[in-house]
């Protein structure tokens, strides 16, 4: 589930160069219009509320830069830029199933629906740095 | 029509002899329990005496995205590898993935062409929410063609 942004994180913004940050709030919206198309089932037992708290967040060289999500539980790399898009916990049993509940995949077609249109929505934020 | 592709691929891991070794219908072992979309009737199990695991494979279709100009799909499938053990789920994981990862292309007999077939990522040690029984899900990737291929003669 997902946990509302800590005020303890400092976003270290400031260190980055213009390119790098453009990027990555770039991919960072990206991630946030997955989260926004997908269109998660949420009837119980998976239900009330759980699966539907989607979020999003970017990281540069292992540090935030933005977004609502939590530190997954996979380490972020230490280099490079990482966005992730992601759903409260019973989201997978929803996606992909169990053997007692059949799957409701909802994060796959989101993801598939919006990575063909990923240049036009990294644009603005790429070009807004460049300048 | 366009050919779904979901059930050439069950059909390969179905006939696939490591498949087949790890779960394998018994009496007749022939045909390994490769089951689309959900469980077949007795793959549950509750995993005690009376009652003990199965291995089975689940495959479930995430999505099948069409590419616009070119008449070729997507397909990302989802097979769920159960086993007794944690150790056979690995075992039965690592046999799917080998029945189906880059063999080569081919066409099945209703002119469904499959380019490439992939396991692209997966293989955590699961356990499932509500029997306990250990599984790892590996993601298929494929590229096949929506329209009926002529083989060549």
């Amino acid at each position: 589930m997902a946990r509302r942004r800590s005020a303890r994180v400092v976003y270290n913004r400031s260190t980055h160069n213009a390119i790098r940050l453009g990027l990555a709030d770039g991919l960072l919206q990206v991630a946030e219009v997955i989260v926004a198309v997908a269109d998660p089932p949420d009837a119980t037992p998976f239900g009330e509320g759980l699966v539907t708290t989607g979020s999003a967040g970017g990281w540069i060289d292992g540090r935030k830069i933005g977004g609502r999500s939590p530190k997954p539980r996979r380490e972020i790399p230490p280099v490079g830029i990482v966005a992730i898009a992601g759903w409260g916990f019973p989201g997978r049993f929803q996606e992909l199933g169990t053997i007692h509940h059949p799957a409701q995949p909802f994060a796959t077609p989101a993801v598939d629906a919006v990575v063909p249109n990923m240049p036009s929505i990294m644009a603005p934020h790429v070009r807004a740095r460049v300048r | 029509m366009i050919p779904d592709a979901l059930p050439k691929i069950l059909i390969e891991i179905r006939e696939d002899a490591g498949v087949i070794a790890i779960a394998g219908e018994n009496p007749h072992v022939t045909k390994a329990r490769v089951r689309p979309f959900e469980p077949g009737p007795g793959d549950e199990q509750a995993g005690n005496d009376l009652a003990p695991y199965r291995a089975f494979v689940v495959l479930v279709q995430l999505d099948a995205p069409r590419m616009a100009r070119v008449p070729v799909q997507r397909p990302r499938i989802a097979a769920r590898c159960y086993g007794r053990t944690h150790a056979e789920a690995a075992a039965l994981r690592w046999a799917v993935s080998n029945s189906i990862h880059m063999i080569g292309p081919r066409i099945h007999a209703n002119g469904l062409g499959i380019y490439l077939s992939k396991d692209e990522s997966g293989g955590e040690q699961e356990k499932d929410v509500d029997t306990q029984q250990p599984f790892q899900t590996i993601f298929i990737d494929l590229f096949a063609t929506t329209q009926a291929v002529a083989t060549g003669s």
